[in-house]
């Protein structure tokens, strides 16, 4: 017991200090969590209509002329790789980084558009080729900013840059776990556009109907001219959104149990502050006694 | 009452509008046109302007649209729209700042020309909406 019991309380206050903060750090993502699936859910009815109508001009024109629609020989590849802004969220940001070099087969074949500067900054220390970066958005995603990026993705895509872009983001499956995913955003799989093999039991009819009335204006290429950039941007936007709430849930989790780790700590701590006092008081009083016994 | 469709305006950010109407004066990519009842099936881009909508009961409304594209069938239309606003929506000041600052870019052959043109249209449509309506 050679602890001194000023340096074991000092050590609970500070525990006790960082507790309080986590903690506060944990309600804090819970609240923001909650904002970011409301986000979510109220991007749904554009992205399935939009889905929809892709599906339908695509199943009209065939194979489309489109530059994003058409595959070309791989040569170099784009990842757009979205992270947080901020650390402590466990295992969130690194997941992602991870998911991605596993991909990479030759770092000279890559190009990285980085949101968030966790992202950013894991693959400049390992120099990578970092193309754009995008800080202090992924908290807030934002559809004009989503469109912004996929608009110069889009442009260097067009002037074959790279040949392949992939889209690196963590799904959000519910409140303690998420998980890094990869899907690839250009060029666009025409099999991917058309409407859901469930969905089409259900509206045959009408769909055959709808195929041989339905007027465009201007033509079918033009729309998708507009449609696609405007696919692109919204895939990214919801990808942006469930990175968010998948941030936040991560953070919670890793708060929640650094939590309990010092609820945990604080505990030990108290038993051994108590046991290390009782250990003086017993010393005390045999010193008082053998003093006393010695006088006699 | 007179005979209604179904509209649907659904902006990224989430459904703006979802209710019965009579008809709907939009401005397409190629021209103003009216949506009515039993319409034929169209699907066709929209630009950026002032949209007005006409209630059953002949009550008019009138706000924003920036860009979109509309899905019209007979019963029922759906518009898909970068943004929408009410004219209640619209922050005048902000609007004008947005069009004086427009405005310099245009000069300034340092900012994207097509950008500040695109941005400068917009102001122009929230301040007619605004003060018009």
């Amino acid at each position: 017991m050679a602890e001194n019991v000023q340096d074991i309380k000092r050590r609970i206050k500070s525990v006790n200090s960082t507790k309080q903060i986590t903690h506060a750090m944990e309600m804090v993502a819970s609240a923001k969590l909650r904002k970011s699936r409301e986000l979510a859910e109220n991007r749904y009815p554009y992205f399935e209509s939009m889905i929809h109508s892709m599906g339908r001009i695509v199943e009209r024109t065939g194979k489309s002329r489109n530059v994003f629609m058409n595959q070309r020989e791989v040569k170099k590849t784009a990842y757009i790789v979205i992270t947080g802004d901020k650390g402590l969220a466990g295992g969130y940001n690194v997941n992602v980084a991870k998911k991605v070099e596993e991909h990479i087969k030759d770092k000279n074949n890559a190009v990285i558009f980085a949101v968030g500067a966790r992202g950013r900054d894991h693959f400049r220390n390992r120099d990578y080729k970092i193309q754009e970066e995008f800080l202090g958005i992924s908290e807030h995603p934002d559809f004009f900013k989503a469109r912004q990026i996929t608009g110069l993705v889009m442009e260097a895509f067009k002037n074959e840059e790279f040949d392949e872009v992939y889209m690196v983001y963590t799904r959000f499956l519910s409140t303690i776990s998420q998980h890094p995913y990869m899907m690839q955003l250009l060029p666009l799989e025409a099999e991917d556009l058309k409407p859901i093999k469930k969905e089409k039991v259900v509206e045959v009819a009408e769909t055959k109907k709808d195929l041989t009335g339905m007027l465009y204006e201007p033509d079918p290429e033009t729309l998708l001219d507009y449609l696609i950039p405007n696919y692109v941007a919204n895939t990214l936007y919801g990808a942006m959104i469930e990175s968010a709430a998948s941030e936040q849930g991560a953070r919670r989790t890793a708060m929640e149990s650094a939590t309990t780790n010092a609820n945990d700590m604080i505990d030990a701590l108290t038993l051994k502050f108590n046991r290390v006092r009782q250990a003086a008081i017993t010393q005390e009083i045999s010193e008082i006694v053998s003093g006393a016994e010695a006088l006699n | 009452m007179a005979e209604t469709f179904r509209l649907k305006i659904i902006a990224p950010t989430g459904v703006f509008y979802d209710g019965d109407i009579e008809r709907i004066v939009v401005r397409g990519t190629e021209g103003e046109f009216a949506i009515l009842p039993g319409h034929t099936p169209l699907t066709t881009t929209l630009a950026c302007s002032t949209f007005q909508i006409i209630f059953g009961d002949k009550n008019k409304k009138y706000g924003t649209l920036l860009g979109g594209f509309a899905t019209i069938n007979p019963e029922e239309t759906i518009i898909l729209t970068d943004a929408a606003e009410w004219p209640e929506d619209i922050d005048l000041e902000r609007a004008k700042e947005a069009k004086d600052r427009a405005l310099q870019r245009l000069k300034d052959s340092k900012y994207d020309a097509a950008r500040a043109q695109i941005a400068l249209q917009r102001a122009i449509i929230r301040i007619n909406t605004k003060e018009h309506h």
